[in-house]
């Protein structure tokens, strides 16, 4: 039974409730207790059980119709960032340790209104800051493929609630990347959406010209709905896109399902960038992609995205600076960690900060000050959001001549616990292929590739152009058609 | 890039967050090392490009004015209280 | 050495929407303590800014109002800095890219003369919170943050407290008549910096520039300004260096005062919004809120001069309020004669209405209720005093003109035969004064005048009063 439930995709799910073969609350009992017995993991943060439990008692008395929703009651993991009313929100951090949400996140509205069980909330790097979750109050996720080694960040518990059969689908979020490398490192698949696809409202700020929301999911099917149910314009985040929700699923079973052969595209490889700092097997990971591509009729065009070198330095420019504001509302004074050793006003900011916050978060604080500071703003900020420009416009270019950008997600695969934490700059450098993306507002769905010879899984990504979710869909539809060993996998142990 | 203790100091200040004696070396060093890597945009030529603050820019209908009531005791439940602001250094 | 004073204003506005600028808390005032709040203007994690429609259009009708040139393009940006009662750490506001730009307002000073005061922009932004202190706490109440605000800002065009109090005075009839801000000072939904320095006279650069917050009132705002020119003066006049600093005006020792400031505490680092898009305002929204603006204070009171003759005094109180200016437009349509009702607005209406402390939309005659008594005055049924007397008891009665003087039989006697018979018995009685006034001494014709309208009841029509006085007196014969 349980090994059924977690090689199942959604559709499935929702046959075996809708056919009684499972109730909702045994489906929920069963990722409850899996999550349980991986408590090492550390996957969660904050497992809602009673909340979950009665959610899911009240489905079954409702019943779940054939018309209802596919989502209803399927159980969701959030990542500790996306407010649900009444429930601890602490985004990995001690300042807001216990902190509870006054009010519900667009995106967990939405779910909970799909009828979607909420599992809980999982953990991260401290306000999404970070590649590798080890930057967490509550201490680093682990890799379920190897324990010593790292699950990614900044989503790491959300991707191994997917990867280790801990919920359906997760959420996370991605801001340079951190939905989809934690993906990769757990080989999983997550969407970053098209900036402005999916509602902030409610998602803790990190960075917020490049914040998105991104489903995370073990086949397409699943990243598919998921991605469905959240999408579309939301009069509360007024850098929500005017779009409606979208309607890829409906789209792959309708267009592509039996369909696959008259479905072409052009793939775009930026050789320049992957030339070196890649790792031998991650790079003949994807000439197997390539391979397979080429197998289902794609074609293929060396393209040049001459300011994408610089992706790096304008990200860690723009990120820190929005992000050094928007953390300002944490200051001890009207919710979160208040430091009880101060004598005035500035103590009372300073302690409470101080003890509150990790070292990357104080750090990416001054950095981003730095940059927005008097006689640094034009040559930092002012400069960077100029390149930002660039990048954007060599993409532009780019799809002038393909349709979808392929790149690994990672130069590596997921490295030891504590070994590019020394020095800041190192674990900076694992999201050089995400951050383009990030910077020119485009959607990138990050697939598993196999695993290397030490069994950790490989990652790539398909960066596609503006609003153009559906033909990532449709690629990575087509590669699992092709490649199913890739998808689907669950660590059970 | 030279982030002296003058410059910690006023950034801390600006930021509010507090550094030990010991700390500001170490940060000195961190902060150093990545505006360091960050030298390399000066080689960039922007002259007549637009900067990029927003990711998406798509005009949405401004909001009616209508008040709307939020619980919000479950924000606050009177003042809030901070130490007196006039006291202090 | 003789000193040029400089002065530049900014001056905050509430908007008087219903909501809050950027969520759909109420902006109701005087409500208890963190009532009117909610996540998003309470500084909570995740929320997000949605901009309020109507003080966008309130906001350029401000800009228009003020002869701004209306950008069709602003951003909005972040001004960081840390205060209790700022809750997100950040104020919303509009820095490089202001709503509106190049505005001018006039103002009349009191030899007359006209001036033009540039106004350098206007432009959007939200309001923090109030802090209240007591002895070891200070206590903040989030219901103000948020409410829309309007900053407007004037070139350094003033040169003496003087003009800054009447541009301060300008600006608010402005606001009223555009109906944009409520401009109740001791609400606070007005509130004026001031920053001035000196320069010697015929110098270009501008001295050190000290700023002065918080003045809000026109006599507060003077009072601060000439006592800093003073100190400035002296400060100067010895060698002393004015630094740059902010102060405050102590209303009980009428000084400024200086607020200690910690260093670098002024660099905001401001950066464009992230959470809100570009705001495009269209030429269609400029032109609908431009055919929206009244007739604004200036052309009304030049109208009011040459279309019902009153001097520039008279044009100038009757158009300090547009309420005020419509009440008088309807009563002079029906009593027809603009000077007597300029005269009965100036000193009867605004003497009650300040009595009283209300407003002329509260006042309890309407201009036909007051017109029926200045018609019956024009028309000589009542005389001055009557007609006086008649309007406190319909203040208090609320009874109509027509009634009181029917009811007390208040008519004004007119017949010249019966007011003769009574200034005949008068005069009888009155033989000394008589005496008096045939050697010269002609000041005592008041007091004749006077026993006539006691033996009258004050009802003789005083014109008729002075025409047989004359008539009987000038004439030397004996009596």
């Amino acid at each position: 039974m349980i090994v059924d439930v977690l090689r199942s995709s959604i559709p499935d799910i929702a046959k075996m409730l809708r056919g009684k073969k499972i109730s909702c609350r045994e489906l929920t009992n069963v990722f409850l207790k899996r999550i349980k017995d991986s408590t090492k993991l550390n996957a969660f943060i904050t497992v809602m059980e009673k909340e979950s439990v009665s959610r899911s008692e009240a489905i079954d008395k409702e019943g779940i119709k054939n018309s209802d929703d596919i989502l209803k009651g399927v159980p969701v993991s959030l990542k500790d960032i996306f407010l649900v009313e009444g429930v601890r929100n602490t985004c990995a951090s001690k300042i807001l340790e216990n902190y509870v949400a006054p009010y519900d996140a667009t995106v967990t509205k939405r779910l909970k209104d799909r009828g979607a069980v909420v599992l809980g909330k999982t953990n991260m790097d401290e306000f999404a800051m970070g590649s590798s979750n080890e930057n967490s109050f509550f201490g680093p996720v682990l890799n379920p493929w190897d324990n010593k080694k790292v699950a990614g960040g900044s989503s790491g518990g959300s991707a191994v609630a997917v990867s280790a059969g801990l919920s359906q689908i997760s959420f996370g979020t991605d801001t340079g990347g951190s939905v989809r490398l934690p993906a990769s490192y757990n080989g999983i698949l997550a969407l970053r959406p098209t900036y402005g696809r999916v509602s902030r409202y409610g998602m803790v700020a990190f960075s917020s010209s490049l914040d998105q929301a991104g489903p995370m999911a073990r086949n397409v099917d699943d990243l598919a709905i998921a991605y469905d149910a959240v999408s579309g314009v939301d009069h509360k985040d007024s850098t929500t896109s005017k779009k409606g929700p979208s309607n890829v699923y409906e789209h792959l079973i309708k267009n592509m399902a039996g369909k696959e052969k008259t479905f072409s595209r052009c793939i775009g490889i930026p050789r320049h960038l992957i030339e070196k700092g890649v790792d031998p097997e991650v790079a003949s990971s994807m000439d197997e992609v390539i391979a397979a591509l080429k197998k289902l009729g794609f074609k293929f065009k060396d393209i040049e995205l001459p300011h994408a070198k610089y992706a790096l330095d304008v990200y860690y420019i723009i990120s820190p600076a929005e992000a050094s504001s928007n953390l300002s509302r944490f200051d001890g004074v009207r919710y979160g960690y208040r430091s009880k050793g101060y004598k005035d006003l500035d103590g009372l900011y300073k302690s409470s900060r101080r003890e509150g916050f990790g070292d990357e978060v104080k750090r990416r604080i001054m950095l981003g000050t730095f940059v927005l500071s008097a006689g640094y703003y034009d040559a930092y900020f002012a400069k960077a959001a100029r390149v930002r420009t660039l990048i954007k416009q060599d993409f532009e270019k780019a799809y002038e001549g393909c349709d979808v950008i392929l790149l690994p997600t990672a130069p590596t695969t997921a490295f030891k616990i504590g070994e590019k934490t020394d020095d800041p700059l190192t674990m900076y450098l694992n999201d050089i292929f995400t951050i383009p993306a990030n910077l020119a507002s485009l959607p990138s769905l990050a697939f598993p590739s196999g695993q290397n010879k030490a069994g950790m899984p490989i990652g790539m990504q398909l960066t596609g152009r503006h609003f153009d979710e559906e033909t990532l869909f449709s690629v990575a539809w087509m590669l699992q058609k092709e490649r199913p060993e890739w998808f689907n996998r669950v660590s059970v142990k | 890039m030279i982030i002296d203790e003058h410059l910690i100091k006023k950034i801390t200040e600006l930021s509010k967050l507090e550094m030990k004696v010991g700390e500001t070396k170490k940060i000195s060093e961190q902060l150093a090392k990545i505006l360091e890597h960050m030298n390399v945009l000066k080689e960039v030529n922007v002259d007549g490009v637009e900067p990029m603050f927003h990711g998406c820019i798509d005009q949405h209908e401004l909001r009616v004015d209508e008040p709307v009531v939020f619980n919000s005791d479950v924000i606050a439940k009177g003042f809030f209280s901070v130490p007196n602001i006039m006291s202090g250094e | 050495m003789k000193y040029e004073t400089v002065i530049g204003l900014e001056i905050h506005a509430q908007l008087s929407t219903r909501s809050k600028m950027f969520c759909t808390c109420a902006t109701s005032f005087g409500e208890k303590p963190n009532l009117n709040i909610c996540p998003v203007c309470s500084g909570h994690p995740g929320v997000l800014p949605t901009l309020n429609k109507l003080a966008v259009e309130y906001a350029v009708k401000t800009a228009l109002a003020l002869n701004c040139k209306v950008n069709h393009k602003s951003v909005f940006a972040r001004k960081n800095y840390f205060y209790p009662d700022l809750p997100k750490g950040y104020q919303i506001s509009q820095y490089d890219e202001p709503l509106a730009v190049n505005g001018w307002v006039e103002i009349v000073l009191s030899d007359g003369s006209k001036k033009k005061i540039g106004v350098t922009r206007v432009h959007m932004e939200e309001d923090a919170g109030k802090n209240i202190h007591n002895d070891k706490t200070s206590l903040v109440d989030l219901n103000r943050a948020g409410v829309p605000l309007v900053e407007i800002v004037s070139e350094p065009d003033l040169r003496t407290p003087e003009e800054a109090s009447q541009y301060f005075k300008k600006l608010k009839t402005i606001l009223e008549y555009i109906e944009v801000c409520d401009c109740n000072m001791e609400e606070g939904n007005l509130r004026c910096d001031a920053n001035i320095s000196l320069r010697e006279q015929g110098a270009k650069k501008m001295g050190t520039k000290v700023e002065i917050k918080n003045l809000n009132s026109f006599r507060f705002l003077e009072k601060a300004l000439s006592y800093e020119v003073q100190h400035q003066e002296k400060a100067l006049s010895t060698g002393e260096k004015i630094i740059q600093e902010t102060k405050l005006f102590d209303t009980t020792s009428n000084t400024t005062k200086s607020m200690r400031q910690k260093e670098g505490s002024d660099d905001y680092r401001y950066f464009p919004e992230p959470d809100l898009i570009p705001l495009l305002v269209v030429d269609a929204l400029i032109k609908k809120n431009k055919e929206l603006l009244p007739e604004l204070p200036d052309a009304k009171r030049e109208r009011f001069i040459s279309q019902y003759g009153l001097s520039f005094y008279d044009g100038d109180i009757l158009t300090s309020y547009k309420d005020l200016a419509d009440y008088y437009e309807e009563l002079c349509k029906l009593v027809k004669d603009p000077k007597l009702c300029s005269n009965w607005m100036q000193t009867e209406v605004l003497r009650s209405l300040n009595e009283n402390k209300i407003e002329i939309k509260d006042f309890s005659l309407t201009p036909p209720m007051l017109s029926e008594l200045l018609v019956m005055l024009k028309g000589g049924v009542i005389n001055q005093s009557t007609a006086k007397d008649v309007f406190n008891e319909m203040l208090s009665t609320k009874k109509s003109a027509k009634t009181i003087v029917d009811k007390k039989g208040l008519s004004q006697i007119q017949d010249e035969g019966a007011i003769e018979k009574i200034v005949d018995e008068v005069l009888a009685g009155a033989e000394g004064q008589v005496k008096q006034y045939k050697e010269g001494k002609t000041n005592v014709m008041g007091f004749i005048v006077g026993q006539v309208m006691k033996k009258s009841n004050g009802k003789a029509n005083p014109s008729i009063v002075n025409k047989i006085l004359k008539k009987k007196l000038g004439e030397g014969s004996d009596l």
